[in-house]
């Protein structure tokens, strides 16, 4: 089940939310909570549960095993088996056939289903393990209260990937004021709109360009891409924040307009921002950070770099893709630090054309293709500046690469605000109207059956 | 729960983890098995009238697949062109194929579900549940409402 399908959107939230009201205890409310998101992953494959109930088995008993023991170096011993073990789950089910036949080369594919979300929950329940190694949380004695943070429904799938320590605290008694779920609410439409009626537009402008030679339909491809991916993961995201604000779960933001980022770090800082702060916190911080020699810096930097490549898919596309961006912020720290905060609009365009290049690395099947699609940028093995389908693509589109690239920014979020402080009641009235037609195009769309599953299903 | 319950429990929850990753990483051994056999007992006791074997022609038209590249290739389509009935039984040649194979198999699903999503909604269902199922040296590709009818057989036969 996803989010932006009939069953979800018309029975299986209207039905969580109502049981949740209606609930008289905060652990009935748990216990359901538990139980539906149980359901909701079942919901496609029935055997991924299975695993998933072993995972919140092993790890909860880890934490209760290192909270039980006075000695550290056991403790230690404890949590060292806990990640290793969930580390070699995620190795088997994603990493299996890229070691097979792209490290060891023995050409061989071994039919090993990736279970949804698996990166994003396993890393959910590394924090865990992390949060009450370092001392940041307690172990937790409530099963289901564990399973909550684990399996909820709303981020299971793609996250966000909430460290345990900042959801804590959220897990026993929840207060759902009406405002928040109404935002809630807001926000999840907002995301539906950004998947149904801009993500799985530029998907098809995407794959249109999939096959021209041209500069332009290069530049076409890149672009179509790139923002493909931004509505699509910033709109889950968006959903999966706002389902969590219903249920009176607080989750920070994921996404904040990455792309009028000024340079890489700073774009970084915008993009997938749960991600980021995972791998800082539980692998950028633990080996140094930057508060060790530049050699040591820089060694931090690429494992950081190179993880966060593999943990996105198993391909060196998606490694050279991570090392890439390790270069530029190794670059920008060494470098170009000065020099882009002192000149802003460059240091815009040049995160636009770094970023760009680095969608190709993501979306090509292979390092050859991506460097093909690349050098066409340039003119490097293009058959001509411009084609026939790509301009007709262009001529077709533009419109939507012009909404594309306004809401990719935050001139929607600021034109909002300045229709609400200006208009007051009546502004209430229009935005109002803008939020349920879209609402109401999202479903025609999600009926007529013109909808693509959502790309980072893939991590 | 005393320390001695959680190492128990822990036990028992390594060998779990263990124990899916096995079934996870054992894999059918190859069949020696012709392709005609295997399709032969594939498609036993099912109504298979509406169709219609294809030449290596057709197989490269629909499935972008060259026959010559297997060990051996079968390819039944339905004779009535609004209906989205198909099935495909491949034998490797090297199991590097079936990463090809899934790719081909997952892209010939999308084009035809462009295809009937609008005006034939049964057909496009028959499409979300179609089955690509790669065993070791042999794959499976349905498009039917017999799909799992037709990989209960095929896996059957591959033993």
């Amino acid at each position: 089940m996803t989010f932006n399908s009939l069953n979800f959107i018309f029975m299986f939230l209207p039905a969580a939310l109502l049981l949740n009201h209606y609930l008289p205890s905060a652990r009935a409310k748990n216990i359901m909570l538990v139980v539906l998101s149980f359901l909701f992953y079942a919901w496609g494959d029935p055997a991924a549960l299975l695993l998933l109930l072993i995972s919140i088995g092993w790890n909860y008993l880890t934490a209760l095993q290192m909270a039980a023991e006075d000695d550290d170096r056991k403790k230690k011993h404890q949590f060292v088996l806990g990640i290793v073990m969930n580390l070699v789950i995620l190795g088997v089910f994603k990493y299996t056939n890229f070691i097979l036949n792209d490290v060891l080369f023995l050409h061989r594919q071994l039919d090993i289903a990736l279970p949804v979300g698996l990166s994003f929950f396993l890393f959910s329940e590394i924090s865990y393990l992390a949060d009450v190694y370092m001392g940041k949380s307690k172990a937790s004695h409530d099963l289901v209260e564990y399973s909550l943070y684990v399996s909820f429904f709303g981020k299971i799938s793609m996250g966000p990937i909430v460290q345990y320590h900042d959801m804590e605290d959220q897990l026993g008694e929840r207060t759902i004021d009406p405002y928040d779920a109404g935002q809630g609410a807001l926000l999840f439409t907002k995301g539906l709109i950004k998947k149904s009626l801009l993500a799985d537009q530029f998907a098809t402008l995407f794959a249109a360009t999939a096959g021209s030679t041209s500069v332009l339909g290069a530049w076409l491809y890149g672009a179509a891409y790139m923002l493909e991916i931004y509505f699509d993961f910033s709109g889950y995201s968006d959903m999966a924040i706002g389902i969590g604000q219903m249920f009176g779960f607080h989750m920070d933001p994921n996404f904040n307009h990455p792309y009028i980022a000024k340079s890489v770090q700073d774009y970084w800082r915008r993009w997938h921002i749960s991600l980021s702060r995972w791998f800082r916190d539980y692998l950028y911080i633990p080996l140094g950070g930057s508060r060790v020699s530049n050699r040591k810096y820089i060694r931090n930097i690429l494992i950081v770099w190179f993880c966060t490549g593999l943990w996105h898919g198993a391909n060196w596309t998606f490694i050279l893709w991570g090392l890439y961006f390790g270069a530029f912020t190794l670059l920008e720290k060494f470098y170009l630090k000065d020099f882009l905060s002192k000149h802003t609009k460059f240091g815009h365009i040049y995160t636009l054309l770094v970023v760009l290049v680095s969608w190709i690395f993501f979306c090509s099947p292979d390092i050859g293709t991506a460097f093909g699609v690349i050098g066409r940028l340039v003119g490097i093995g293009a058959s001509a500046w411009a084609d026939g389908s790509t301009a007709f693509l262009l001529l077709n589109n533009w419109f939507l690469l012009l909404l594309g690239v306004l809401f990719s920014m935050d001139i929607f979020k600021n034109l909002q605000t300045s229709i609400l402080n200006r208009y007051k009641k009546k502004g209430i009235t229009w935005m109002t109207a803008v939020y349920l037609v879209g609402f109401v195009l999202c479903i025609a769309f999600i009926v007529g059956g013109t909808f693509h599953p959502f790309q980072y299903f893939a991590f | 729960m005393s320390k001695r319950t959680i190492t128990i429990l822990r036990y028992v929850f390594f060998a779990l983890i263990i124990g899916v990753l096995a079934m996870n990483l054992h894999q059918p051994a190859d069949c020696n098995k012709s392709v005609n056999t295997v399709t032969k007992q594939t498609m036993a006791s099912v109504n298979t009238k509406s169709l219609e074997q294809q030449n290596n022609q057709e197989i490269k038209r629909f499935l972008q697949l060259d026959a010559s590249m297997y060990d051996g290739i079968v390819y039944y389509k339905d004779s009535d062109t609004m209906k989205a009935d198909e099935l495909l039984i491949v034998k490797f040649k090297d199991h590097s194929q079936a990463e090809d194979f899934n790719d081909k198999m997952q892209t010939r699903i999308d084009s035809q579900k462009k295809i009937f999503a609008g005006y034939a909604p049964k057909e496009a269902d028959k499409l979300d549940a179609a089955v690509v199922d790669v065993r070791a040296n042999y794959a499976l590709y349905a498009v039917s409402k017999n799909a799992d009818t037709f990989d209960q057989q095929f896996r059957a036969a591959l033993k």
